[in-house]
């Protein structure tokens, strides 16, 4: 029958199982919508797999510049664990809450984001010739990392209010880009230029998920080609030799390509199973920021090519279910939304594995739940938490303000016995036990 | 909900990033599987190296466990290159910190490695100073290093060990399988800031650690030997001086000095200049007189000479071809004794005559001549002595009184030596123990290449030989300088004339003097040579006195009780202080200059101390330390004694009247007391007396 079937038929008989409802499995199409199951949980896994790596990876390549800056093998598991628990609550807090409730917020929201990034270039301190960080005492925070939700969140709310306008130029093209070309622009005066790069990067998916012209892309690539190529090469000498570091890095290896050919000597000496973990030597001080942006290499170098490749699949996995959870989103806005996090995701840990790897030149750039840093994991796993909640395919709670929502779900808490059907279970191995009683309104007190 | 194309789209994307992951898992691939082993030796270019465990060096005591070399901590200062490269003035302010060449600093610190020494053993001062400057990738560093605690002391016997602790010189190389320690090799790790890390656990510190040498010197017979050959190299404007102090009874060496020397702490260019040479085993020189020992040795062992023996000396002047064989005292019909005494060349060459060749060739090679001694340190030379075939007229004749042939100053004390200990050769030895980290100890073998304890000549031959050596040093003989007052010394002294280009130069000579004392019981046999003096020359002069110097400290030091003869005739003159006050004539005849106040004051010191210990000298039956000491401590039950003024005595006068007081002394400089602390009056016994001392006159 499959055989007979003319490609279009093929291809939508495949596609239908992408279609809210339904099935996960390939073979079965269900076409019926099928009722809330909760979050995604192999999206789940692959987050919480991440995270439990990222925890044990940070404290073994961080372990000894700790211990040599701060006197203290365990200060960055420490404040990893914090960031941790905090983006824990933050993730359970955003699975639990009806993305629909963003909506309401996106515009004070972005204007916010673009507040801060403005005020980080004014306020922050400049550390390494980059101004990123606002520092209040011993904590800093990253305003470049709630940016990247906001500006998610404003395209996709934007693209699924135009909804047919937009294919035209001026309300479903124009203003978009300008809004993302006003936040580029901050950031490359940071100067952020990876962070620039996968924004654009980002709106420019969501636009051509959302059906804009292929032409008015083309158009945006090329005005944008000659202003990256003037910022990536003709720029500032040291971005120029960069470039000429990542095409040769054993020449430059002794200055500006030191970072990258310690980086890859460090995943080189992994072979296939890695030195065991613990056992990596570069971390010793020979490559600089092991436990932040090039932590991949120290994970190639003590778990090998098995290591990466496990952080790789990890990463294909959340796009896979991000974007299946896209597919099936209950409204337009919702699918966007999922395509923009899981392709932000998806961006961010290509561009930075690219990174450390030598394929592309070197951009400061986090490996999303992994690398060390409180603005990242807590931003990310908010974000994770949105997807997860997107993915359980909930009904709208009907029309509430933001405030009232909040205010709902805190009295549905306090009662969650009472009210199982607006649970939602993060645990992912428990939920399938506990939704079973949906029908069973008995109260706590009588058990 | 989303339409058809826009799902449609979402797949692309997917698709797309799909495709970048195969293209980074492809990547990854290359990198960690294709250039893999590349890349990890790159990587461990950075870090991996074979860490030197330094290990603990095994000390060096002399013969009393006084450390001669141990180690300690020093800081030393290394970096890695690569973090100072973005400080374009770091060399300039690291070189001025260090007092280093700041060019020679910039090579250093523009190489590609990640690690550089840029100094080891550094001062303290130093170190802080580079501390100071706060410079990333700069790192002080504590590391073993030796330590020399008398710094020129017995130099050039011990050598130095180089910055990584392995031995250079002497006997830091000599002993380097014991001192040295097991491998140590251990494959380790180092960061990039140049720290070492181990990669298989601590290793095992003390399996590895060396073992402790001790030697058969004494630090004091060293020290009292090397300040009185430089102050007769000073007083005589001397290129250099060697002795050796040897114990005939075992071959132990107790002393061996060379000048200059050097201090092993910094040796910096002591190599370069020849001060690390130790000389008693690395020069080879004709010996001249002193040699004649040896041919008179072999004449009565093979019984072609007897005492009453009676030669022709010519009156100085004996034709053998074209050559005349000269003598510097002309003398008529000798007696065999007063050849000997007055070293008449013609004589001895009349004795060898009747000798034969063969005989003497024999008889010097007995004696160790032509071959190493074996003593077990490095750079030891053969000396030269030519097949008897090669012997014409002239260097047979030569040869019998000791030109023609080139020893070295421990081949002369070896042979002596045997001489001394009744005819028996022992070989030399300075290793005598090895102290395991346990700390049972092992006697030191041999070293393999010694020659073996052998008679040489019969115990008659060598009492024989002794007595009339011992005319050397009494009135009238060459030495009378080398007579020690209540020592009988027999001696020969020696005045060779270097050849220079191959001809014997008048103004190049060497200057040496033998001396075994007591000669009734011998328990020393002391080298002394000078190269070089001017313009005194004769070795009576020049060698004589540096001996007397010596032997007396070293008599005093061993506690050697002065001869019964020698004692006896003192009684015979009435009261000990009599005795030493008659002594001092003669003493004033050997060493000239001796002023009449010293004169006094010795000779009230001498009565001073005599007071206290007349028994030594008045008893009969005292013959031995034991009796000294037990004289001590029945006579003197008192904690206190009176202790006189050292002023104008010499070092071993010194020490002998110290050591019947119960007092230490703590010598400083050369020649005769000067200066003592605490001054004289009581002081409670076993209390150290510092005393100093300055070349005499």
């Amino acid at each position: 029958m499959i055989a007979t079937a003319g490609l279009r038929e093929r291809v939508t008989d495949w596609m239908g199982r992408l279609r809210p409802g339904g099935a996960g499995r390939v073979g079965v199409s269900l076409r019926v919508p099928r009722p809330s199951t909760g979050p995604d949980r192999l999206l789940c896994g692959a987050v919480f797999g991440l995270i439990a790596l990222g925890i044990v990876m940070v404290f073994s390549a961080g372990a000894a510049f700790a211990a040599k800056h701060y006197g203290d093998w365990t200060f960055f598991l420490k404040r990893e664990a914090v960031y941790v628990v905090i983006g824990l609550v933050a993730f359970t807090f955003a699975a639990r809450t009806d993305y629909s409730v963003y909506r309401r917020i996106t515009y004070p929201l972005l204007f916010f984001s673009i507040a801060l990034l403005a005020g980080v270039l004014v306020l922050g301190p400049r550390v390494n010739g980059a101004v990123r960080w606002y520092r209040f005492g011993g904590l800093s925070f990253q305003p470049c990392e709630p940016m990247k939700f906001s500006l998610t969140l404003y395209v996709s709310v934007l693209l699924a209010r135009k909804a047919d306008q937009v294919r035209d130029f001026s309300i479903g093209f124009l203003p978009p880009l300008v809004i993302t070309g006003v936040v580029m622009g901050l950031l490359i005066l940071q100067p952020d230029l990876g962070t620039a790069v996968v924004i654009g990067a980002v709106t420019m998916a969501l636009l051509f998920v959302a059906g804009t012209r292929t032409s008015f892309i083309l158009m945006a690539l090329l005005v944008a080609a000659p202003i990256g190529w003037k910022f990536l090469v003709m720029g500032k000498s040291f971005r120029q030799q960069r470039l000429l570091a990542f095409l040769n890095p054993l020449e430059f290896r002794q200055n500006v390509g030191y970072q990258l050919w310690e980086s890859l000597i460090s995943v080189g000496s992994g072979g296939v199973w890695g030195r065991g973990l613990g056992e990596g030597r570069q971390k010793l001080f020979y490559l600089p920021e092991a436990h932040t942006d090039f932590v991949l290499s120290i994970i190639g170098e003590e778990l090998g090519l098995v290591g990466v490749l496990s952080i790789l699949a990890a990463f294909l996995v959340l796009i896979w279910r991000g974007y299946l959870a896209a597919a099936r989103a209950r409204d337009v806005f919702g699918s966007y939304l999922a395509f923009g996090l899981s392709s932000l995701f998806g961006l961010q840990a290509l561009v930075n594995m690219g990174v450390v790897l030598g394929s592309l030149p070197t951009k400061g750039i986090p490996l999303p739940f992994i690398s060390y840093g409180g603005s990242s994991l807590v931003v990310s796993l908010f974000m994770a938490g949105v997807l997860a909640n997107i993915s359980a395919r909930k009904p709208e709670p009907g029309a509430t303000p933001f405030f009232s929502a909040f205010r709902q779900r805190v009295a549905a808490g306090r009662n969650k016995r009472a009210e199982p059907g607006v649970r939602v279970v993060v645990e992912t191995g428990a939920h399938r036990r506990r939704s079973a009683p949906v029908a069973d309104p008995s109260p706590p007190s009588e058990s | 909900m989303i339409g058809f194309w826009t799902r449609f789209r979402i797949v692309l994307c997917g698709l797309a990033f799909a495709a970048l992951a195969v293209l980074i898992g492809r990547r990854a691939y290359d990198l960690q599987v294709r250039q893999g082993d590349k890349l990890r030796s790159w990587a461990e270019d950075n870090y991996l190296k074979e860490i030197e465990l330094a290990p603990q060096r095994g000390r060096i005591f002399d013969r009393n466990g006084k450390e001669l070399a141990s180690t300690a901590q020093f800081d030393s200062v290394f970096c890695n290159p690569r973090q100072l490269a973005g400080i374009p003035d770091a060399p300039r302010r690291l070189a001025k910190a260090l007092s280093m060449d700041a060019r020679e600093l910039k090579k250093t610190l523009t190489s590609r490695r990640a690690f550089a020494w840029i100094r080891r053993k550094v001062t303290p001062q130093e170190a802080a100073a580079v501390k100071a400057l706060g410079l990333p990738g700069v790192v002080i560093k504590k590391e073993p290093g030796r330590f020399y605690p008398f710094n020129e002391l017995a130099s050039t016997v011990v050598g130095h060990a180089g910055i990584d602790g392995k031995g250079l010189e002497g006997v830091e190389l000599a002993f380097e399988k014991y001192l040295h320690g097991a491998g140590s090799q251990v494959l380790g790790i180092r960061d990039a800031l140049g720290r070492d890390l181990l990669m298989d656990g601590l290793a095992d510190q003390s399996a590895a650690a060396g073992k402790d040498v001790v030697l058969s010197v004494d630090k004091f017979l060293t020290y009292t030997t090397e300040q009185a050959l430089l102050a007769a190299v000073h007083k005589h404007n001397a290129k250099g001086a060697v002795s050796v102090m040897m114990d005939p009874r075992t071959g132990e060496v107790l002393a061996m000095a060379s000048v200059p020397s050097y201090n092993p702490n910094e040796p910096g260019d002591a190599v370069g200049r020849g001060a690390t040479k130790n000389r008693a085993i690395t020069d080879q020189f004709e010996p001249g007189s002193i040699m004649k020992a040896f041919t008179f040795a072999a004449a009565f062992d093979a019984g072609t000479l007897h005492l009453t023996d009676w030669f022709d000396c010519m009156w100085g002047r004996m034709p053998i071809g074209k050559v005349t064989i000269r003598d510097s005292h002309p003398l008529g019909t000798l007696i065999a004794a007063d050849v000997f005494k007055h070293s008449s060349n013609i004589g001895t060459t009349k004795i060898a005559r009747r000798l034969g060749r063969e005989k003497l060739y024999d008889a010097l090679t007995r004696f160790g001549f032509g071959h190493k001694t074996g003593i077990g340190l490095g750079g030891e030379l053969n000396g030269i002595l030519h097949p008897v075939a090669k012997w014409g007229e002239v260097a047979f004749a030569n040869i019998s009184f000791g030109q023609g042939l080139t020893v070295t100053p421990l081949q002369i004390a070896a042979g002596y030596a045997a001489i001394a200990a009744g005819g028996v050769y022992h070989p030399p030895r300075l290793g005598l123990r090895v102290i395991h980290q346990d700390g049972h100890s092992e006697a030191l073998p041999l070293p393999p290449a010694a020659r073996p304890e052998q008679r040489v000549i019969s115990e008659s031959v060598a009492h024989t030989m002794l007595d009339i050596m011992k005319g050397v040093t009494e009135k009238g003989g060459t030495a009378t300088r080398a007579a020690i007052d209540g020592y009988p010394v027999a001696g020969k002294t020696g005045t060779g004339q270097k050849a220079v280009n191959g001809h014997y130069n008048d103004a190049y000579w060497l200057s040496s003097f033998v001396g075994v004392v007591p000669a009734d019981n011998p328990r020393l046999v002391i080298v002394v040579m000078v190269d070089e003096p001017k313009p005194d020359h004769l070795g009576g002069l020049v060698a004589a006195p540096v001996f007397k110097e010596i032997a007396e400290a070293a008599l005093g030091y061993l506690g050697v009780p002065p001869s019964e003869a020698m004692a006896s005739k003192k009684k015979d003159k009435g009261l000990a202080a009599d005795a030493k006050v008659a002594a001092l004539p003669a003493d004033r005849e050997s060493a000239e200059g001796l002023g009449s106040d010293v004169a006094l004051a010795q000779a009230q010191a001498a009565a001073d101390a005599d007071g206290q210990d007349v028994p030594i000298i008045d008893g009969e039956d005292v013959d031995g330390a034991e009796g000294v000491a037990a004289t001590d401590r029945s006579d003197a039950p008192s904690d206190l004694v009176n202790v006189p003024s050292f002023k104008g005595l010499s070092i071993g006068q010194v020490i002998g009247v110290a050591r019947r007081l119960g007092l230490e002394v703590a010598p400083e400089g050369s020649g005769l007391a000067v200066a003592q602390a605490p001054g004289p009056g009581s002081l409670p016994r076993g209390s150290i007396c510092r005393v100093t001392f300055r070349p005499g006159g």
